[in-house]
């Protein structure tokens, strides 16, 4: 599974996938954390398209939001279905990440 | 009285979840879930399978898993059978979500909260893991 990446004036935006589950998880990790290692640790996803995801999924994320945050950066979220966002909720992921209704919301928020 | 019953056989891989996503949700929207119903009860079939793979088969592919799905009046029940490892007995007491930061130990957490029960036991070789859910 290779992520969609584009960069927008410094930040690093990445599409994430449909689906999510723990067979790809570990490379999404992965490339996250490659992504924000070589980058400056600001990272917005792109979630319009995921309608669903697993706890693997949920912790790559974390995993990315802890990368982020040791480089002095940041992770924020955007696009994400009311199903996606009830499992944020359920695990309180909503608490840790900053989470937008689009892109350009996420990349103010970020400048 | 059951209504609707059906049996799913899965081989130990998780690439083989995606295909288990949609036969799930599929099923739960014939079984007139809604939109989110079907959500919360497809991943927590998803979760659970996966725990079978990694921790059962310890990811380990060519073993197999049976889910059996019956829609009665007024729920839907699962029944998730593997021969691997037994399940640890505490599983069912891990109701409390981890901090929001941890990257792990959210699978059994979610399969609580979105079933209405859930049972294990070991019969012979077999792990079986019971859940049900109310329909709305």
């Amino acid at each position: 599974m290779q992520l969609e990446h584009e960069s927008r004036d410094g930040i690093d935006v990445v599409r994430l996938p449909n689906r999510l589950l723990m067979a790809d998880a570990a490379d999404a990790r992965t490339q996250l954390k490659e992504l924000l290692l070589h980058g400056n640790g600001r990272l917005v996803l792109d979630l319009t398209q995921t309608e669903f995801m697993d706890s693997s999924a949920c912790g790559a994320l974390v995993g990315s939001l802890q990368t982020a945050r040791k480089k002095g950066g940041d992770v924020y979220l955007f696009g994400m279905s009311s199903n996606v966002r009830a499992l944020f909720e359920l695990t309180r992921l909503h608490t840790v990440f900053q989470i937008f209704d689009d892109e350009a919301a996420a990349l103010r928020a970020m400048h | 009285m059951t209504t609707s019953a059906t049996t799913l056989t899965l081989e130990s891989d998780l690439r083989k979840l995606a295909d288990l996503q949609c036969s799930v949700d599929a099923l739960c929207r014939d079984a007139g879930c809604d939109d989110s119903g079907t959500f919360q009860l497809t991943l927590v079939v998803i979760e659970a399978v996966t725990n079978c793979i990694k921790h059962g088969y310890r990811g380990e592919p060519g073993h197999l898993i049976t889910i059996d799905w019956n829609r009665t009046d007024d729920c839907i029940e699962i029944e998730i059978r593997d021969r691997g490892i037994p399940l640890p007995a505490d599983v069912l007491s891990r109701t409390t979500m981890p901090p929001p930061e941890a990257e792990g130990g959210r699978g059994w957490p979610m399969i609580l909260a979105w079933t209405d029960s859930a049972r294990i036991a070991r019969i012979g070789d077999e792990n079986v893991l019971n859940l049900t859910r109310r329909c709305q």
